[in-house]
């Protein structure tokens, strides 16, 4: 059995590698360039590039035939696919894996909705590597990914709602916009859409409210795991993990960056950070 | 010649005396500062409360006792400004609800109802201080009990106990510390003085006269005690000539705990009924009817506990266009004018709570004196109304960044007041006259910086004294510093404030925000 995802799920190379995970990527517009998420230009560059640019950039969902060849070549192989990807109310990627399919018609392909993407696609997605490698069958696969996505909680601290809100993302985060004060908003994504959560005063609070969430979350639990992804700004990621590591139940998965289409939607500067209990 | 009774001419009168005694006086009381911070607003607070109470008693056409102490207690609670203001709405109210259905108020009923009176006002403070206007109402109602049990004559009662307000106004330097420092008495407590004494002079001074004009009001058909209906209502009815006992009459054939205050123009209307609609039409024929509003009083039970009503508006009092302007673009939907020295009468609040679309209003009154006001405006709004107890702009900014539209009232106001504890607030102001605070020489106009009610840092610039009153408030854990400069400030002192700013506070995120209040110099947040 093959695990595919698409290029949102914002894990780390070594990772990637280390599961043999396959990545389909979105692609990124920049003015007249194109970009393919990760395999054509690498999260820190592109952040770079952002931030030094005044054009906004667009992203599109992989299309049909990407999916298609990926797939063709894996059931060559006899292998049993399950294709997990971001939020269909985020993106049309999930759509786009689902024509593949169809038009195939045959071999066992799975797609699934996470209903999630980044950092909380991220932790489904090695989940799910650890179950392949566990031999564990497809059905109970499928039922743990649906615990998970019950359970897992994302924070998004962006630094500003510029980006979400010209990329059309911003949902009910609106309510958070126009205010004559600096705010650094933390989102939530629950159910496949972005939620306002709170209203921070700048950035330094920022990381201590992601903590004082993580706290309040591993009190209620025996352990939690926690993943953190972020570009720019990896200040306040490292006094995260550094008031993280003081909570006796808390394990950090991994620490990834955001890849180019994460980032065209939130914004250089933006910090997210998935946890759930662990069963 | 000896005064047996008071009737509702005599009382009218002596309301109206007392209330321009208090006028006659206001520049003086409000020149008694309990502190160098001028908050000596005291005296108009006072005043005004009174000149809207007696706007309501004048305009009655009814002289019954019970008509005029109604009247009363409705014009103060509308006009009611500043803590002062309201105490004295919460007398006027307590004296109201002691007359019950008398006509007359004979020695011994009068002083009782001054005691009631003081005891309203006391539950009415959320933290009575000894040594203000409430220990005065207190000790005087209290000696009045006694000189009563010897005494019928309302002359010799009143005269009495102007005299025992004098001694306890004389003893609120020892009980109030910050009194004896700044070595006066409670300007509140002598307003209450004044306005007995206008009220002797007033009885002294009137011929006798018989007032056996027993207005229909005081028949009014008796009280029923009975839990009959199950549906809160109340509205409002606005027109000419409204036939309140007639109203009375009707309403208390089709329900009970009914309750109507106000004028023939203005008609608030509470009872428990089983037909809330029935008595919406009955009262429509008489004017316009608004501020309608109906609970079904088994199921608000349950709405308390399940925190089911979504619809909630935030209303703050501010002053400022800066500062109202970063309210309005955090959502807020009613801004009343109101603050330091500028307290707002309690009809401002309630317009604004009624204004507010939702049906349910979190209130931020932002300043410590408008606490009580706030408290008066949400008992009297037919909404449901829950004071969250902000007592400075960087508190009420806190709170309202807090709130989250999709959580439940309960929540939020857990949640906003978590923040306004996370928030610390400290001020730059002037000082407004000559004095001595632990052991500093402050000279009228000197800047003070003050933060927890203490003043940390005195000099005669304003900027020095902002950069000295943070250093004394901002600690390590601390991250953002916000700054709202007043409307006297202009711009090249921000420039030079914010580039002091950058050089001392460097390590911490520094915002400096237009707040165009008067009064305050700087307002300043840190959390």
């Amino acid at each position: 059995m093959k695990l595919v995802v698409d290029s949102t799920v914002d894990l780390p190379k070594e990772l990637v590698a280390k599961h043999n995970i396959e990545v389909v990527p979105l692609t990124i517009q920049l003015g007249d360039k194109t970009y393919r998420d990760y395999f054509d230009i690498d999260p820190d560059k592109y952040c770079q590039e952002l931030e030094n640019t005044k054009l906004f950039p667009t992203t599109a969902q992989p299309s049909p035939q990407d999916f298609i060849a990926v797939y063709e070549k894996l059931l060559q192989k006899k292998e049993d696919i399950i294709s997990l990807h971001i939020s269909s109310k985020l993106s049309g990627t999930y759509q786009s894996a689902m024509m593949a399919k169809e038009k195939l018609a045959s071999g066992d392909i799975c797609v699934v909705d996470s209903k999630q993407t980044s950092i909380g696609l991220g932790v489904i997605a090695l989940a799910v590597a650890g179950d392949i490698e566990n031999g564990v069958n497809k059905e109970d696969i499928l039922n743990h990914i649906e615990s998970i996505i019950s359970r897992v909680n994302v924070l998004v601290a962006v630094d500003s709602l510029d980006y979400l809100q010209r990329g059309g993302r911003i949902g009910k985060a609106s309510v958070f916009l126009g205010s004559m004060l600096n705010i650094k908003p933390i989102l939530s994504l629950k159910d496949g859409e972005i939620h306002p959560l709170e209203k921070v005063r700048g950035r330094k609070l920022t990381g201590r409210r992601l903590v004082t969430h993580v706290q309040a979350a591993a009190a209620k639990c025996k352990k939690l795991k926690v993943a953190v992804v972020y570009v720019g700004n990896r200040d306040i990621v490292d006094s995260f993990l550094e008031q993280v590591a003081k909570i006796s139940n808390v394990y950090v998965e991994y620490v990834g960056k955001a890849g180019g289409v994460i980032v065209s939607h939130v914004g250089p500067g933006a910090v997210g950070v998935a946890y759930y209990l662990d069963k | 010649m000896a005064i047996l009774y008071c009737g509702g001419k005599r009382l009218k009168r002596a309301i109206i005396a007392g209330a321009e005694s208090v006028n006659a006086h206001k520049n003086y009381l409000n020149s008694l500062n309990v502190f160098p911070v001028p908050d000596g607003d005291t005296g108009i607070n006072m005043s005004l409360t009174l000149m809207a109470t007696i706007k309501e008693v004048e305009k009655l056409p009814s002289l019954a006792l019970k008509s005029v102490a109604e009247a009363s207690a409705w014009g103060s609670l509308i006009g009611a400004r500043g803590n002062s203001g309201v105490i004295m709405a919460q007398i006027f109210a307590g004296f109201a609800e002691s007359i019950g259905d008398s006509s007359r108020l004979y020695s011994k009923c009068l002083a009782r109802s001054f005691k009631i009176a003081s005891d309203k006002a006391y539950k009415a403070v959320i933290d009575p201080v000894e040594g203000t206007l409430l220990t005065v109402v207190r000790e005087t109602a209290e000696s009045a009990i006694e000189i009563a049990k010897e005494e019928d004559d309302i002359i010799e009662l009143l005269g009495a106990m102007v005299n025992r307000a004098k001694i306890s106004l004389e003893n609120t330097p020892k009980l109030l510390p910050a009194l004896k420092e700044a070595g006066v008495i409670d300007a509140g407590g002598l307003g209450f003085v004044y306005f007995l004494e206008g009220m002797l002079k007033l009885i002294r001074g009137e011929s006798i006269e018989e007032e056996d004009i027993l207005s229909k009001a005081v028949l009014a058909s008796e009280y029923k005690c009975s839990w009959r209906g199950c549906y809160c209502t109340e509205c409002m009815i606005k027109g000419d000539d409204i036939p309140q006992e007639k109203i009375r009459e009707k309403l208390n054939l089709m329900g009970d705990s009914l309750l109507i205050v106000g004028t023939d123009k203005l008609l608030r209307i509470h009872i428990h009924t089983d037909n809330p609609n029935a008595v919406f039409d009955y009262v429509s024929t008489f004017g316009a009817v608004s501020a309608k509003k109906i609970d079904d009083m088994r199921r608000q039970h349950r709405n308390i506990i399940d925190g089911s009503d979504k619809t909630v508006s935030l209303v703050v009092v501010a002053l400022g266009d800066g500062i109202a302007n970063i309210f309005k673009s955090l959502n807020v939907e009613e801004i009343v004018q109101g603050g330091q020295t500028m307290n707002p009468p309690v009809g401002d609040v309630l317009r604004a709570i009624e204004n507010a679309p939702g049906s349910s209003v979190i209130l931020l009154p932002n300043n410590g004196t408008i606490t009580s006001v706030a408290h008066q405006a949400a008992n009297l709004s037919s909404k449901n109304v829950r004071v969250v107890d902000s007592k400075t702009i960087p508190e009420g900014v806190s709170a309202v960044l807090s709130f989250r539209e999709e959580d439940s009232l309960e929540k939020n106001i857990i949640s906003m007041q978590e923040a306004i504890n996370r928030t610390k607030s400290g001020e730059v102001t002037f000082a407004s006259r000559d004095t001595q605070y632990k052991g500093m020489d402050i000279v009228e106009g000197d800047m003070l910086g003050i933060y927890n009610k203490t003043i940390q840092f005195v000099s005669k610039s304003p900027e020095e004294t902002i950069i000295g009153l943070l250093e004394r408030m901002v600690s390590d854990t601390d991250e953002v510093i916000t700054i709202f400069y007043g409307k006297e400030i202009d711009a090249e002192e921000i420039d030079e404030l914010a580039n002091q700013m950058e050089k001392r506070f460097s390590h911490k995120e520094v915002e400096i925000h237009f707040g165009g209040q008067p009064y305050s110099l700087y307002i300043v947040s840190v959390e």
